[in-house]
């Protein structure tokens, strides 16, 4: 490896597992709670949810508390077990063992932010003095500079931004502003070790990559003038295809030394990226990308390239010598844009799984080897060919082989009694058709008695990537039905919804979000037959549907994701047709899906399961025919049921790696991260380069977790 | 109804055998996808439960009426502490009750951790 690895590209393995935020700036409900999320307020941090520490923060200190109460305080670098905060129930106790840990597709460090520079802190001081609180201050500070401070910490007289590095000039303008009557000073101390280390790297790369010791700035007009050659600018596409063969570099001697060919691509990139400064400028200049015929095995050469372009469109492999999706990990969850792939002409195609795994590691992608995709518009409906499995088991004051508590109650997948596929039709549809078309949803299965209302839970534990995000949960509550809170008939009435036009005024009202119907395991429904009382006056069946899932909430530009339960009453109208009848609706933070996943080694069981329900006396669900339901179960059959949890353990993999490599070379997680992507994940690659790295002084002091012991 | 989960969560912290009255003949309660119908076999599931002592704490409490029947439906999200647990597992469980006299009993009972 060279120092690239060292380089904190942009919020790229961000601190502290930072995601995006939405908009809104509410930081007491209307039900009079605090929210959770307000950044530097110490008495704010109310309720705090187990925030403080990032996604890959290292966690376990002794004696820790619970993964709850107030963590705005907390001192970076604190306490805290936040290493496992995203599933408490292997939290270890007073143990110091930080374990990998749960992180939502698409939310890893590394991911979405790469392309902003490293993340400077910028302090902020006056405040103190003036008559606004901290959280005012910085709100203020947000409308002067008209942005979203993802992360923001308090440490005594000091608010700490953290900000990407392209954007610090928009900040420091506005140092000793007027706010409530006192002056702020807004100053970045790293600022010039930051700038200057990466310019330094930058440097070190090119001139690692400049054969025959040329000196850097020859490499940089030659690489220069290599880019400007393949660059087509009314097609935007970046053609890198058959470098070997390009008669600049060989003349110069690119290709002479193995050692130096892997560092011309990583060299070619630093190029572009001071070639086109913003992100904006690649995402609007470079569109596609050609990497074919450059007999690569793996992206150990070229993984830069997601970091100089995460926007891209179009991807071209073809020709190379990849073999296995392994060789393209360290592009996972990379290219959350990309729309066309090609890999013809690598051994990888032909992998039994090969389409499906391109779409799912692809979540934007339409085209494969120039054949449009179909994506299975739903598949939701797999698991209700599933049984009910074993009963609950697990001791109380059990604790795991690494002596963490185990939690008494097991988790179970789904239950299902929907013997017509009445249900699971109607789910399918209504999911399917929700986020397109609510007013399809509406006129299809709603009627004058249909009621719907939601509430919002906002103490709900969140997963490690959204545990330093305000959770932003302004929009929701002027409809809230939190009836715990408040339960005056006034209340109550004014905020349940009867009928398709208030109920569908009111879904306009909220914010708009969507599911993802491509992955059954991000859902559980439990699926059960009623008897309600049908037109006429007589008992019909009907069918209770609880729902738990997730969707992507989008506010104006701001993403969200959240865990929502949604239980259905449905009932057949006079005609036979599938209406609901109640539909209630409770939306949390993100909680993840671990809960509802299958435990297959779930011990004995306590309890057989019960037979299908042979006693309850109800009317036969004769009214309600199958074409009431005309999606029924979608189901996609090349599919494999385990391959996603195949993929999740890869990625524990990764995280598992990530963590011994930060204990090892004492580097804070993002840094350990980003090493171990650019050697392939091989913790011995990854460890020399360090070594290196680190002799040649490439390692800057704040890449090192100063709570680790270093090795040197 | 917010008397109705406040009754039937002190009930279970307290004595779960004594949310007997709750239920009938005919109630089925779905408990992380396993199913048991009538009085006893509920009892029996809910006092096996692995856990001497534990606590609900509601969060949000939502409810519905369902027809014109009177039955309602309640929806609930809350922590379930168990054994005094530090770390409290997170559930989600929605009522279907039906009008009895001046009370009402749970018909249907489905019952889902959501976060642990």
């Amino acid at each position: 490896m060279n120092s690239t690895a060292f380089r904190p590209r942009g919020g790229g393995p961000s601190r502290g597992g930072i995601t995006k935020r939405s908009t809104g700036r509410v930081r007491v409900d209307r039900d009079g709670d605090l929210d959770m999320d307000s950044p530097a307020g110490g008495a704010r941090g109310g309720r705090g949810g187990g925030r403080g520490r990032g996604a890959f923060s290292r966690g376990g200190v002794p004696g820790s508390g619970p993964p709850r109460g107030p963590a705005a305080d907390r001192p970076r670098g604190g306490g805290g077990s936040g290493a496992m905060r995203g599933n408490p129930r292997r939290d270890p106790v007073g143990t110091r063992a930080p374990r990998p840990t749960y992180q939502p597709p698409g939310r890893r460090p590394g991911g979405p932010h790469v392309n902003e520079g490293p993340t400077v802190e910028v302090r902020v001081e006056g405040w103190r003095e003036s008559k606004g609180g901290a959280d005012e201050c910085i709100s203020f500070l947000e409308r002067k500079t008209k942005m979203t401070f993802k992360k923001t910490s308090k440490q005594g007289n000091t608010i700490i931004l953290y900000v990407p590095l392209s954007k610090i000039g928009g900040i420091l303008e506005w140092d000793n502003v007027q706010f409530a009557s006192s002056h702020l000073r807004l100053t970045a101390p790293n600022l010039n070790n930051i700038t200057s280390s990466i310019e330094s790297r930058s440097n070190a790369i090119i001139s690692q990559a400049a054969p025959k010791s040329r000196d850097t700035v020859d490499t940089i007009k030659t690489l220069e003038q290599v880019l400007a050659n393949r660059y087509n600018i009314e097609a935007k596409i970046l053609d890198l295809s058959k470098l070997g063969e390009d008669p600049l570099l060989k003349q110069n001697g690119f290709f002479e030394l193995s050692s130096t060919t892997s560092k011309m691509f990583p060299a070619l990139m630093q190029i572009a990226d001071k070639r086109f400064q913003t992100a904006q400028q690649k995402r609007d200049t470079v569109h596609s990308v050609s990497l074919a015929y450059n007999s690569l095995k793996d992206l150990r050469a070229v993984t830069t390239l997601s970091v100089t372009f995460p926007d891209l469109k179009n991807l071209s492999l073809q020709g190379n010598l990849i073999e296995g999706w392994q060789a393209l990990d360290s592009w996972r969850n990379r290219f959350k844009n990309l729309e066309q792939l090609v890999l013809m002409g690598n051994p990888l195609t032909r992998q039994p799984d090969y389409k499906q795994e391109a779409m799912r590691r692809f979540p934007a992608l339409v085209m494969l080897d120039n054949v449009p995709l179909d994506r299975p518009a739903v598949k939701i409906g797999d698991e209700a060919r599933r049984g009910a499995g074993p009963g609950a088991s697990g001791m109380s004051g059990a604790v795991d082989e690494g002596g963490r508590p185990v939690m008494p109650l097991r988790t179970k997948g789904k239950f299902i009694q929907d013997d017509h596929g009445v249900a699971m039709g109607f789910l399918s549809t209504f999911f399917a058709t929700y986020d397109n078309d609510k007013n399809a949803v509406l006129s299809q299965f709603y009627d004058s008695a249909s009621t719907f209302s939601m509430s919002v839970n906002t103490s709900a534990p969140r997963v490690e990537a959204q545990q330093n995000t305000r959770q932003w949960w302004d929009p929701w509550i002027p409809i809230s039905r939190n009836l715990k809170r408040n339960h005056s008939s006034g209340f109550m009435s004014a905020r349940v919804f009867t009928g398709p036009d208030a109920i569908g005024h009111i879904w306009g009202e909220i914010p708009s979000f969507r599911h993802n119907l491509g992955n059954e395991e991000l859902w559980s429904f439990d699926v059960w037959p009623i008897e309600v009382l049908g037109a006429g006056g007589i008992m019909v069946g009907g069918i209770m549907c609880c729902v738990h899932g997730e969707f992507e909430e989008s506010n104006g530009d701001k993403f969200m994701k959240r865990s929502f339960d949604r239980t259905f009453i449905l009932r057949p109208d006079a005609n036979g047709a599938v209406k609901v009848g109640n539909d209630i609706l409770v939306v949390r933070s993100y909680g993840g899906f671990e809960s509802w996943k299958e435990e297959p080694e779930a011990p004995v069981p306590v309890q057989a399961p019960m037979a299908a329900p042979v006693g309850i006396p109800m009317a036969a669900p004769v009214g309600m025919p199958m074409a009431a339901a005309p999606v029924g179960m979608v189901q996609d059959p090349n599919m494999p049921q385990g391959q996603a949890a195949v993929a999740q353990t890869e990625q524990q993999q990764n995280m598992a790696k990530c963590f011994e490599f930060a204990r090892r070379s004492g580097l804070k997680m993002e840094w350990a991260e980003l090493c171990l992507t650019e050697t392939g994940w091989n913790l011995e690659e990854g460890w020399t380069a360090f070594v290196q790295a680190n002799a040649a002084g490439n390692i800057p002091q704040d890449a090192f977790d100063p709570n680790i012991p270093r090795p040197f | 109804m917010n008397e109705f989960a406040k009754y039937y969560y002190n009930t279970f912290d307290s004595d779960r055998t004594r949310l007997a009255p709750l239920y009938r003949e005919n109630s089925m309660m779905t408990f992380e996808t396993n199913q048991h119908q009538g009085v006893s076999p509920i009892i029996e599931k809910l006092t096996s439960l692995p856990f001497g002592k534990v606590a609900h704490r509601i969060t949000t409490l939502d409810a519905q009426p369902a027809g014109p029947n009177g039955n309602i439906m309640v929806q609930v999200t809350g922590e379930l502490v168990i054994d005094d647990s530090e770390h409290p597992q997170r559930y989600s469980q929605c009522f279907h009750l039906v009008p009895e006299g001046e009370s009402y009993y749970v018909l249907n009972d489905i019952f889902r951790l959501v976060y642990c």
